[in-house]
């Protein structure tokens, strides 16, 4: 793709940001978590793209690079904000506890699948919530971004193995916190040896 | 194929449901699944969260049209801005080029104007009495000047011009020589400084011997730099003629007398 004329730099931003204005929303809503800053992230972040646009030398990694600038102007706004950026790694969710449970139980009933479906949405978004930012960052990126590993190592500025042990840690995150869950409904039942010592960070 | 151990298969699991892993790498984490019932369980728990996370992706409200208008609409209206850096160059370039024009100024204004002293000479010579020293001897006129000035001014000779006189003039606040000439009835000025006059403003044009040449109140002038001194010469004569007296006037300047 030439990048030679202003004109032809406008129909390229346009072409592109098309393809990657969803999951750019769909990213912002969930991180901001509500819909009206969701849309000025977004809106900042295209602005932000748009004046950086010679930047981008590979057309091909543009949605890495739109990904990019939303978390940099995520981050500004944690600042600006005064909410300060949690970036540092949280502990290993003692995935090793998950052998002490058995697995859900199918539920047969549609309206109670759904019912528990919903709960399990909801504890997943609060788990997600507390994240450590970098970590959810990768997590939402690919979740909501859509954005493979390699994208996900671009648009954060690490190598993928860190991309991998982020997405690691996130998931076992999200699966302690709907294990604790099924327990505190009684879905499935708490071990001896977990009562004893387990928490999630 | 290498077996893997749960705790080198656990941190792969979500690469492998990602389809991420490289295709012995996910061979391995598929064998170890199939023997391992504590990793069955967390890719179970596993699939739960993902569906989660999916039925959310879902459900996300789309994109306003409002902000997808605004959002297609930057490009043509958000003005390009030059990213910072670019912009401190161009601002630093900027200043050089304007710091260069202001010495550029400077100096050039600074620099005489050789043909408003030539007007001022041309009215000054119509009103009073062009010479103080009535000498045709060039000799006479190079002793009287030097016992004036603070320079050693030779006075050129030509066959074909006559001196008349001399005096003595003041030139941007230095003194120099002014020498009256004539030829068929044309009067020739020439003054003599100890600064170039061929660095004065004013000139449109320098003949090969770099004689510089300019026009001024439909008079011809020419100025040239010979033996430490700088000569202008104004008269009615056309300019080729003024460059044959300044070529001439070079070739006879005598050799200075030792002891000025």
């Amino acid at each position: 793709m030439s990048w030679s004329s202003s004109n032809e730099q406008a129909r390229d931003y346009v072409k592109l940001i098309e393809r990657c204005l969803d999951p750019l929303h769909r990213t912002a809503l969930r991180l901001t978590g509500n819909p009206t800053d969701a849309e000025d992230l977004v809106q900042e972040t295209c602005i932000r793209a748009w004046r950086a646009w010679a930047q981008l030398r590979e057309p091909a990694g543009a949605r890495a690079w739109f990904f990019q600038v939303l978390r940099s102007a995520w981050l500004d706004q944690l600042r600006k904000t005064a909410r300060r950026p949690h970036l540092v790694a949280m502990a290993e969710a003692a995935p090793e506890a998950m052998a002490e449970h058995a697995p859900l139980p199918n539920v047969a009933d549609a309206a109670e699948r759904r019912m528990l479906e919903q709960a399990f949405d909801e504890e997943v978004l609060a788990a997600m919530n507390e994240l450590p930012e970098e970590e959810r960052l990768a997590l939402m990126f690919q979740v909501f971004g859509g954005l493979s590993y390699r994208e996900i190592s671009d648009a954060l500025g690490c190598p993928l193995g860190t991309v991998m042990s982020r997405l690691h840690r996130s998931k076992a995150w999200l699966r302690a916190a709907l294990v604790e869950y099924a327990i505190r409904q009684g879905i499935i039942a708490r071990t001896p040896a977990r009562e004893e010592g387990e928490s999630h960070a | 194929m290498r077996k893997l151990g749960c705790e080198e298969a656990g941190p792969l699991l979500e690469a492998f449901e990602a389809n991420e892993l490289d295709g012995v790498t996910s061979l391995a984490v598929e064998e170890h699944l199939d023997a391992c019932p504590l990793c069955q369980q967390r890719r179970r728990w596993n699939a739960e969260a993902d569906a989660s996370l999916r039925r959310l992706a879902e459900t996300t409200p789309a994109v306003s049209s409002g902000l997808r208008a605004r959002v297609l609409a930057i490009a043509q209206t958000e003005r390009r801005v030059i990213p910072a850096r670019f912009q401190y160059a161009a601002l630093a370039m900027a200043a050089v080029i304007i710091a260069l024009l202001a010495i550029a100024s400077l100096w050039h204004f600074s620099t005489p104007d050789a043909m408003a002293f030539v007007e001022n000479h041309i009215s000054t010579l119509a009103k009073s009495e062009p010479v103080e020293l009535r000498t045709s001897d060039a000799f006479e006129a190079e002793q009287w000047l030097r016992a004036r000035l603070p320079f050693a001014p030779i006075v050129p000779r030509t066959p074909d011009y006559r001196l008349v006189g001399a005096r003595l003039c003041e030139v941007n606040r230095a003194r120099v020589a002014f020498l009256l000439y004539e030829r068929d009835g044309n009067r020739v000025s020439c003054f003599v400084s100890a600064d170039s006059q061929t660095r004065l403003r004013g000139f449109d044009a320098t003949a090969a011997n770099r004689v510089r040449l300019g026009t001024c109140d439909g008079k011809n002038v020419a100025a040239w730099d010979a033996d430490h001194s700088g000569y202008l010469l104004v008269g009615d004569l056309p300019r080729e003629s003024l460059v044959a007296f300044a070529n001439h006037a070079t070739r006879k300047i005598p050799q200075q007398p030792t002891g000025l």
